[in-house]
């Protein structure tokens, strides 16, 4: 149904193209082929700033290397040698020139090089956290600019390149506007799509649920660099000429613009404000314009355009940081259940039973057999915070289908012995092994990956994002369908995606928020965003549970029912839990084996029972000198 | 609620897209304006936009018996915004002749726009070769780049002596690189010895490395093809270092702030450039100079840009008159036809769409701008 | 390259360096703090060049009070840009924090551009700063020798008041655990108001120093200097004041010494100085000194 919808509407752009084309000027329809460039433009810059979180200041660079690939295969001949009157131009561009139906071919291989470009700036801004993106993108607009000026041979330096023949026509720019956004829309709506939303929610809980941080941010990089190069090669073809001034700055901030008040991480709002601003450009350029009345020169209100635009950027993000369209995304279903032709139940997702579960592997099964065995154990593991020694020569070793209790006093570093296990933190010294493997030093995702899950003490879910996106996130670990495909909508992924749904709502239900799963996972109330954390964990199909401080903030009743789901879970998915509580009365229901931490060192271990009366535990808790 | 409102807007902008016209009312001739009015080279457009309207008083704006009307579009110094702004000239107000753009970069986008449909665009200062070269509807009023440097190079080599030289230029501006380029060519070709050549960009503040590296090489003139503002600091910085070698410009320079910024500094500095108003031969170019003064003071230097923005409305009056029609292909070819017309800047005649016209030398003598010479094509 | 000019160039360098050094140091003060790229930073270094320009050619006041006079107000309007456009986005996402620290250094520019003009202008410098002074075989600029004296004094004045004055510590205290430091009682918001005034007065005192040398002012000084400077800030170990003084020295020297060694390569400048931060990033991302920092989860 929507893809029909999608396939109609394009018809009819199209259609309505070719009359515009034939019946209007040509200033409108210069004007609108702008508006199309921009769109190319501003929905690539949104796949990194708006549905990853990452700043880039970028696309100006990207756009550059797009505009000059196109320039140097397409400029014909006898223009190239007209052009390199300095220096002569190099060789091979010099020696031939692509023909006119080759045009598709320039801009791919623009646009391949931007992504080449994208390559080069991920690798080393992205293998940290923190903000090294934007000044790295910015270096490397700068750099691609003072290479432009400086490479007379390859770029003609300054002067620029001109008489590039007016390939840029409306249907070039148009369909590479449906095609850009289709491909990202359908990119972002899929797996991917959901990881890049899930770091830009909480990169931390991202990783800790399996999605390569790395490797995720380059993929939405890559793409959009690749769509900024092609919007380059296109606003080359469209204005005939490339120069360094073409591709400054101020391209940059006027995507920035563009993409804000848009909405950060809508598509529908890059597309709709990027065709507007070209318009708005032009209705606005007899405002500015110097006025003279007699002897009166007004001289306009020069540059008075940016100031008004950095001051609307300041205050859209004080005061309306979601832009016209916030996060929200057109789709045909949407307009379907507005006009009431289909209601909003109809696109529920009934969750499979069967599917629901994750399947007994062959490993869950070996699990089951070789019940009794250590599933995880914990050597000597030590970390230091400074001068602050958090946890000292820990140890301990839990074995399969156990459910383990880590209590003690505020500050005693039961989280931090989490983090350690689950990779957000690498110990001093010591080790952690899990299920054969030595896993110290891993990083989460990889951690995540060998089977251990994890809910947080201060919930990390990806506000944000609805409840069944926030458990698909977990889902994307076992995804198999390369990027390519899950944008394209090839049946190979779609089939992925749909089993992947199901599963995912099989666990919703299971914690009870089957109803909710079009909800915002941040409007939820407390007690259910840590069910819906438990779901999410669950939907890595983990071995191991490690859940912090699960019945935190709820009332007696639910922590009743938190233990018998607890249980429950266990023997269901024959998983291993670990978890840290205050809630005594938890602690003591369900755990088999409780080991209590004071000041980073384990002081006693034993069964519900013998910590109840171990006089150790007694006077940490209540807080009385030792000895 | 929003995002029937931005549906809303995006609807509003689709109906825009389809009219925007303005009504132009078909008697009177239009000359459309393509200026930089906003944007990085601001200065130059509204300089060019003034000159524009002071030479409207002098020569009236009426041809064949009808009047003459100015439409100003702004490019914002964008590339863009200069081919669309030629495309509305053209699409809306069936403007006869554009004039404009001031920089090169911008022309190399609106000529394309005006080859296509043409109409003629004639350009007060851009000096870049390319931006005529091989167009039959791309004019400009100024000389080119290469020979206002062979000019300088061949005054350096002889009037002064020289027999090594250094260029600085401005990596980032074609202007300033296709000066430095053209600049060494001549002078090597003369038997001059190019002993350096450094770089700097738009917008540079520290130049010491090079200047002390030109420093090193004791060249006997150093040549500065530069914009007033890098040129300025960097002869500034220059002096600072102990350099004293006499330093050469070209027309980027001729302005005031050159001589605000440099201080005593540029005191000795010579440049080319296309006029001054003691050499103003014309009776044209006397009258201009006197109105200029009643209007804006009498010791108010007279601006170039303008005078070339005048400039291009008086070739472009005459050749309509000459074409005896507004058909933009028949001005086109009488702009093309223009032999020694006079105008603001001198006699000006028209060869493949560039102008030929007087070297005019100038120096910084107590403050000011002296005129010292002026050679003839 | 004689030695004449190696003494030059090594001058040149050192000079330029300790400006971008003062520059550096806001940043990382800033980020080490909230974990934000004052994009801005470099513009208000621009302010308090302007600030100074106006004492001085418009209320005639002598040149040092002046200079004073601006590095006091341009504190001011560091702390108000904190105070109106970063506070009330401070728990917002990170992204959005940027934009805004962008949003506001465009501002500054422009705002600039509409008030005072595009055109630059003329910055008087005192004689002191003007003249020419030998330095073996060397003719130096007395200005070049100046920078670099005060960078340094300013540079102990600061270290001062962050390890020795009870602000300080408080300062050490926010950019190790700002939640902690709340809970203890102190006042968060006057801390980073401290921070943002001495960052900002480091940067008039740049910016006049800067206008000193390059004796040329406009609304757009700041871009270049203030990006080289942030690249600084990264290359010595953001957060770390020492590392933002290392690598302001460092850019400085390298982007001398490019020119210096190889003058066919003066074009790529800007460009090698980009390049270089790229290679940090990906051979030692947490630049010379700094080290990793450790996110709370």
């Amino acid at each position: 149904m929507s893809n029909l919808l999608t396939v109609v509407s394009v018809g009819v752009l199209f259609v309505f193209l070719w009359w515009a084309n034939n019946n209007l000027d040509q200033f409108a329809l210069r004007v609108m082929r702008t508006g199309a460039v921009y769109i190319v433009a501003a929905v690539a810059y949104n796949l990194v700033n708006g549905i990853t979180g990452q700043f880039s200041l970028g696309p100006n660079g990207f756009m550059a290397i797009g505009g000059y690939a196109m320039a140097l295969l397409m400029l014909p001949l006898e223009q190239k040698k007209f052009v390199w009157f300095l220096e002569p131009q190099m060789w091979p561009f010099n020696s031939f020139s692509l023909p006119g139906e080759l045009f598709v071919v320039a801009l791919i291989v623009g646009g391949l090089l931007g992504a080449l470009g994208a390559l080069i700036v991920g690798i080393p801004s992205f293998r940290l956290r923190g903000d090294y993106l934007a000044i790295a993108t910015f270096g490397f607009g700068e750099i691609i600019f003072v290479l432009a000026n400086n490479l007379i041979p390859l770029t003609n330096g300054p002067l620029g390149i001109k008489g590039i023949p007016e390939y840029a026509d409306i249907y070039w720019c148009f369909g590479s506007a449906v095609v850009a956004t289709l491909f990202v829309k359908n990119l972002v709506n899929s797996s991917y799509g959901r990881a890049m939303k899930g770091i830009r929610e909480d990169e931390i809980a991202a990783e800790a649920m399996g999605v390569n941080i790395f490797r995720t941010k380059m993929q939405a990089f890559l793409v959009s660099g690749f769509f900024a190069a092609v919007a380059g090669g296109l606003l080359g073809a469209l204005v005939t000429t490339v120069s360094p001034t073409l591709f400054t700055f101020m391209m940059t901030f006027n995507l920035l613009i563009i993409i804000v008040l848009g909405g950060l991480g809508s598509i529908t709002g890059s597309v709709i404000t990027a065709f507007g601003f070209a318009v708005a450009m032009e209705l606005l350029r007899v405002m500015e314009a110097p006025i003279n009345i007699g002897p009166i020169h007004l001289p306009g209100i020069a540059g008075m355009r940016m100031v008004i635009f950095s001051v609307l950027l300041i205050v859209l993000m004080i005061f309306w940081r979601r832009g016209l369209f916030g996060q929200w995304d057109f789709s045909w279903n949407w307009l379907l259940s507005k006009i009431g032709i289909t209601s909003k139940a109809a696109e529920a997702i009934s969750p499979v039973e069967q599917n629901g579960a994750p399947r007994p592997t062959a490993t869950s099964v070996r699990a089951e057999a070789q019940e009794g065995g250590v599933l995880m154990s914990l050597q000597n593991l030590t970390i230091r915070f400074g001068g602050l020694v958090a946890v000292s020569d820990f140890s301990l070793d839990i074995k399969k289908g156990e459910i383990v209790g880590l209590i003690g006093p505020n500050g005693a570093g039961k989280t931090t012995i989490f983090n350690i296990i689950t990779g957000q933190y690498t110990p001093d010294s010591g080790h952690v092994f899990f299920d054969g493997s030595d896993i110290t030093g891993w990083r989460p995702d990889l951690i995540a990956r060998a089977g251990i899950a994890r809910t947080f003490q201060n919930i990390r879910l990806f506000g944000e994002l609805s409840v069944l996106d926030n458990v698909l996130v977990s889902e994307h670990l076992g995804i198999k369908s390369s990027l390519l495909t899950a944008a394209l909508g090839l049946p190979r992924y779609l089939s992925e995606e749909r089993e992947a749904r199901s599963r995912a709502m099989a666990l919703l239900k299971l914690v009870g928020l089957a109803d909710l799963y079009d909800v915002q996972a941040g409007a939820l109330p407390y007690g259910q965003q840590r069910q819906l954390e438990i779901a999410r964990a669950l939907a890595t199909h983990p071995k191991l549970l490690l859940l912090d401080e699960p019945a935190a903030g709820m009332n007696p009743e639910e922590t009743k029912r938190l233990m018998t789901f607890i249980r429950e879970l266990r023997d269901r998915f024959s998983l291993t839990i670990f978890l840290i509580e205050h809630h005594m009365e938890v602690v003591m229901g369900i755990c088999e084996r409780i080991r209590v931490l004071d000041y980073g060192v384990s002081i006693a271990e034993g069964t519900p029972k013998e910590i109840q009366t171990n006089p150790r535990v007694i006077a940490a808790y209540l807080g009385e000198e030792e000895g | 609620m929003k995002r029937m409102v931005g549906i809303f807007v995006c609807a509003m902008f689709l109906l825009c897209g389809g009219g925007f016209a303005l009504a132009a009312d078909p008697e009177p001739i239009v000359i459309g304006f393509n200026l930089e009015m906003t944007g990085q080279v601001a200065a130059y457009g509204q300089a060019g936009w003034e000159g524009a309207n002071l030479i409207k008083e002098i020569v009236k704006p009426e041809v064949l018996g009808r009047p003459v009307v100015f439409r100003l579009l702004d490019n914002k110094s964008d590339r863009v915004e200069a081919a669309n702004a030629a495309a509305r000239l053209i699409e809306h107000d069936k403007a006869v002749a554009i004039i404009g753009t001031t920089i090169s970069g911008n022309m190399l986008a609106a000529g394309e726009v005006c080859e296509k449909n043409k109409v003629p665009i004639i350009g007060p200062t851009t000096t870049n070769p390319l931006t005529t070269q091989g167009k039959k509807y791309v004019f400009r009023a100024c000389f080119i780049d290469p020979f206002q440097a062979r000019i300088a190079a061949t005054y350096c080599y002889r009037d002064l002596g020289a027999k090594t030289a250094a260029i600085l230029s401005d990596i980032s501006n074609d202007y300033c690189v296709a000066l430095g380029k053209f600049f060494q060519e001549q002078f090597e070709a003369l038997g001059g010895k190019v002993v350096s050549v450094t770089y700097c960009k738009a917008g540079d503040q520290d130049y010491s490395a090079q200047l002390t590296e030109i420093k090193s090489k004791n060249p006997d003139v150093i040549y500065i093809p530069n914009y007033y503002t890098e040129a300025a600091l960097a002869i500034r910085q220059a002096r600072d270092l102990g350099i004293t070698q006499p330093v050469f410009g070209a027309d980027g320079i001729a302005t005031e702030e050159f001589l605000a910024i440099g201080g005593p500094a540029v005191e000795g500095v010579q440049h080319t450039t296309f006029w001054h108003e003691k050499a103003a031969v014309t009776e044209i170019g006397k009258k201009y100079v006197e109105l200029y003064k009643q209007k804006f003071g009498q010791d108010k230097e007279v601006n170039v840009f303008g005078a070339l923005t005048a400039d291009c409305y008086l070739i472009v009056m005459d050749a309509i008159r000459r074409a005896g029609s507004a058909d933009p292909t028949a001005v086109a070819q009488a702009i093309e036809d223009t032999e020694n017309l006079e105008v603001v800047t001198g006699p000006v005649t028209i060869e493949n769409g560039d102008a030929i016209k007087p070297v005019v030398f100038r120096v910084v003598k107590n403050g000011r701008w002296e005129y010292s010479s002026i050679v003839y094509p | 390259m004689n030695l004449e000019a190696l003494i030059q160039q090594l001058m040149n360098g050192l000079s330029l360096g300790s400006l971008y050094a003062l520059i550096a140091i806001g940043y990382t003060m800033v980020y080490g703090i909230l974990r934000l790229i004052n994009f801005a930073h470099g513009d208000i270094f621009m302010v308090g060049a302007y600030c100074a320009f106006f004492f001085v050619a418009i209320f005639r006041l002598p040149w040092f009070l002046s200079a004073l006079l601006a590095i006091g107000l341009t504190a001011l309007v560091g702390m108000s840009v904190e105070r109106i456009a970063y506070r009330p986005v401070r728990n917002a996402p990170r992204i959005s924090a940027l934009i805004t620290a962008l949003g506001v250094s465009f501002f500054i520019e422009n705002l600039g551009l509409v008030t005072v003009g595009a055109r630059p202008k003329a910055f008087a410098r005192p004689e002191i700063m003007a003249k020419v002074v030998k330095i073996g075989p060397a003719a130096v600029s007395a200005v070049s020798i100046w920078v670099p004296i005060l960078s340094v004094l300013l540079l102990l004045a600061l270290m001062y008041v962050i390890y020795r004055t009870k602000a300080g510590m408080a300062m050490r205290a926010v950019s190790t655990d700002i939640e902690t430091t709340r809970l203890m009682g102190a006042d968060v918001d006057r801390i980073i108001a401290l921070t943002f005034a001495l960052g900002s007065a480091l940067a008039a005192a740049g910016g006049i120093m800067w206008a000193c040398k390059y004796p040329q002012i406009n609304p757009l000084m700041g871009i270049y200097p203030g990006w080289k400077a942030f690249t600084a800030a990264v290359v010595g170990g953001i957060g770390n004041i020492t590392g933002a003084m290392l690598g302001g020295l460092l850019i400085g020297m390298v982007e001398i010494m490019t020119v210096a060694f190889f003058p066919g390569l003066s074009g790529y400048r800007d460009g090698i100085i980009f390049t270089l931060l790229l290679v940090f990033l990906l051979v030692k991302p947490t630049g010379i000194l700094g080290e990793s920092l450790k996110e709370k989860v």
